[in-house]
């Protein structure tokens, strides 16, 4: 229902006048492009059935994404939050979770905060739960969410060297010994195999290295979109405590400041277009049909590239990207608009002008990378982490700490995932081009003394 | 049904598995019947839902009561320039920077795209010397198609134009030299 009812939480509460909804949801259906949209509170409620054997394993609740700040109850108690608008998210439900009947009551809000990016964008902000959600249940030890990261240091078309992370979490008082088995198939056939031991004392939480090589890999590309799965299972005693599957692709590409791209040792024009996530009618509550049709429209016209413009996409967009076979340029969301800087509302400046909003702002910009960058640094189709989208709309006296923003977020970017390079996006003004490994210009494009100095460095990844 | 397949042009949710029958009619037309079937998920089983309603209110980016410079970094562009002089010095927001072609001749332009269609109450345009030349201000909504708002005099002693406005809603506005260009140091368009 529209509007805020924090008594809602209780299981007694009297919902029947609440409108029956399905997932994904958004508070402003219908919707049509309109430049005025609600700003307020939504708050959901479900109930959740919970088998017996589940109350001693793991519960969780996975969202792949809500506009814009989030908190999740289960029978009347506070279980976790989440800020941020455009990311996946996990909430731990286990603590509260009994068998039988449960009361799920989630109150989210998408009103304008000045420590949480984005704080400006030309374009709307719908709230809601526009994503899907997931109830996962685990054993108490388990590969991480997410936890895998698979990587190619050595690659080309005779062999590629793969070097699999995975994290694994014991999350019971007890050590425990088991065995990582981890598995590269491509079309069903094995292709790989690596097992090792791994002993976790209790509460921790480590990440295990394995590396396999593939010989004569199918190389991904978008002409060629090959796809393997790595198939992750923990095994102890013979018996399998968890298994998880990663899809991932084996290509390797060069950024050049003065040749231009290489896709897998060969020049490679890129040619595509912006995307935004929303809808005619649905705004943000697109399925994942509606996603598959995005990107069959942009390869469909003949481009082979996305931005995917101006904030995180659903985690399903760039499934579609690596089977499809389009590049994706992922981007986070520290986003500027062109207006009258005025605090209240998404016509802000990018960065903030009162200095006691800076720390807060400054940790929603670097969590939400930290954020897509391990919920999408499996897929291929990813060739490069954008931190903004315009940030020189800032008011002109903090232009600097924008700057050093930017700054840290692309040596974050490079300690997370030094298999790509973190680009600025939008940053055809006020020198913001050369805070990046690469450069997006929009509008009327770069300021051509830059590109003539040739300040951008040549990477092979 | 999508675009892609050139069988509709509509987007459906399904919440619930079964079949949806939709009825289309209208006056002096054929009835035409839609069957949507679902394949997947629980079964509907006829319970009473209450309908998603629009939400109760909706609002916009708030009213402003100072008139700020919608031209600022914009992007834009212009028929030709000098390297030195750029098209973009014309929203840098600064007095010491300035536009010029790079030839003095005839139908030279300047354009700044605001990116979307705007409201404008005012025009501030700044040359670096006396304008004294023939000029247009035209505004457009797909940058092919113009019209003029404003045709100056060439026998113009001022080196400043403000031209207030009321009612117009544009995306672009191109300021087209007729006659010899002059150098341009700001476009300000006001909201």
């Amino acid at each position: 229902m529209h509007g805020d009812f924090p008594e809602a939480k209780d299981t007694d509460f009297d919902d029947s006048s609440w409108y029956d909804v399905g997932l994904p949801h958004s508070f402003g259906i219908p919707y049509f492009m309109e430049n005025e949209f609600y700003v307020g509170y939504g708050c959901y409620r479900k109930t959740l059935w919970m088998e017996k054997d589940w109350i001693e394993k793991k519960i969780y609740l996975e969202f792949q994404g809500v506009f814009q700040e989030t908190e999740v109850y289960l029978n009347g108690k506070l279980a976790g939050t989440h800020k941020g608008g455009y990311t996946a998210f996990l909430i731990d439900l286990s603590r509260f979770a009994c068998e039988g009947e449960n009361q799920l009551f989630v109150r989210v809000n998408n009103l304008w905060n000045p420590r949480l990016a984005p704080r400006s964008g030309e374009h709307v902000f719908n709230g809601g739960i526009y994503r899907d959600v997931s109830l996962l249940v685990v054993e108490p030890v388990h590969i991480g969410w997410y936890g895998t990261y698979v990587t190619t240091p050595e690659v080309n078309e005779k062999y590629a060297k793969i070097k699999i992370e995975t994290e694994i979490n014991n999350t019971t008082e007890n050590p425990i010994s088991c065995l990582l088995e981890s598995v590269v198939e491509f079309g069903q056939e094995k292709e790989a195999k690596a097992v090792e031991k791994v002993a976790l004392l209790p509460g921790e939480t480590k990440i295990c290295c394995q590396t396999v090589t593939v010989e004569k890999p199918f190389l991904w590309s978008p002409e060629t979109p090959n796809l393997y799965v790595l198939e992750s299972r923990l095994i102890e005693g013979g018996n399998c405590l968890d298994s998880y599957r990663t899809d991932f692709g084996i290509r390797w590409f060069l950024f050049s400041g003065d040749k231009g791209f290489f896709l897998n040792g060969r020049h490679y024009d890129i040619n595509g277009a912006n995307v935004h996530q929303d809808h005619a009618g649905w705004a943000d509550a697109v399925t994942h049909s509606g996603i598959r049709r995005d990107v069959a429209m942009i390869k469909g016209c003949g481009m082979n590239f996305i931005r995917g413009s101006h904030y995180p996409h659903h985690t399903y967009f760039a499934n579609e990207c690596d089977r499809q076979g389009v590049l994706f340029w992922s981007e986070c969301c520290f986003w500027g608009t062109g207006g009258p800087n005025v605090e209240g509302y998404w016509t802000a400046s990018a960065y903030p002008v009162m200095p006691e909003d800076e720390e807060e702002f400054e940790n929603s910009c670097l969590t939400t990378l930290r954020e897509m960058i391990r919920t999408n640094r499996n897929h291929p189709s990813i060739i490069v982490w954008s931190m903004c989208n315009e940030p020189f709309f800032s008011d002109a006296g903090v232009w600097n700490k924008a700057k050093n923003l930017l700054k840290k977020m692309v040596a974050l970017t490079h300690e997370l995932d030094s298999s790509r390079p973190a680009a600025v996006g939008g940053v055809q003004r006020g020198g913001f081009d050369i805070l990046g490994d690469l450069a997006g210009y929009n509008g009327d494009g770069a300021a051509d003394s830059r590109l003539e100095r040739n300040l951008f460095s040549q990477r092979k990844i | 049904m999508n675009f892609i397949q050139g069988l509709g042009a509509i987007e459906l949710h399904s919440w619930y598995k079964g079949k949806t029958c939709v009825h289309a009619y209208g006056s002096g037309l054929k009835d035409a019947y839609l069957e949507i079937n679902v394949t997947s998920g629980s079964e509907y089983g006829n319970k009473a839902l209450n309908e998603l309603q629009p939400p109760p209110y909706v609002c916009g980016a708030p009213w402003k009561k100072e008139m700020y410079d919608i031209a600022i970094d914009r992007p834009v562009f212009c028929s030709s320039a000098d390297p030195v002089h750029p098209g973009r010095n014309i929203v840098d927001g600064s007095e010491e920077t300035w536009w010029y072609p790079e030839k003095e001749r005839e139908g030279e332009w300047i354009l700044v795209d605001l990116e979307g269609s705007k409201e404008i109450k005012r025009i501030d345009l700044s040359f670096t010397d006396i304008a004294g030349r023939a000029f247009e201000i035209g505004i457009s909504d797909d940058k092919i198609n113009f019209k003029n708002i404003y045709v100056s005099e060439a026998t113009d002693e001022k080196s400043f134009l403000e031209l207030n406005l009321s009612n117009l809603r544009a995306r672009y506005v191109r300021i087209f030299f007729k006659g010899k260009p002059i150098k341009m140091k700001k476009v300000e368009l006001w909201a």
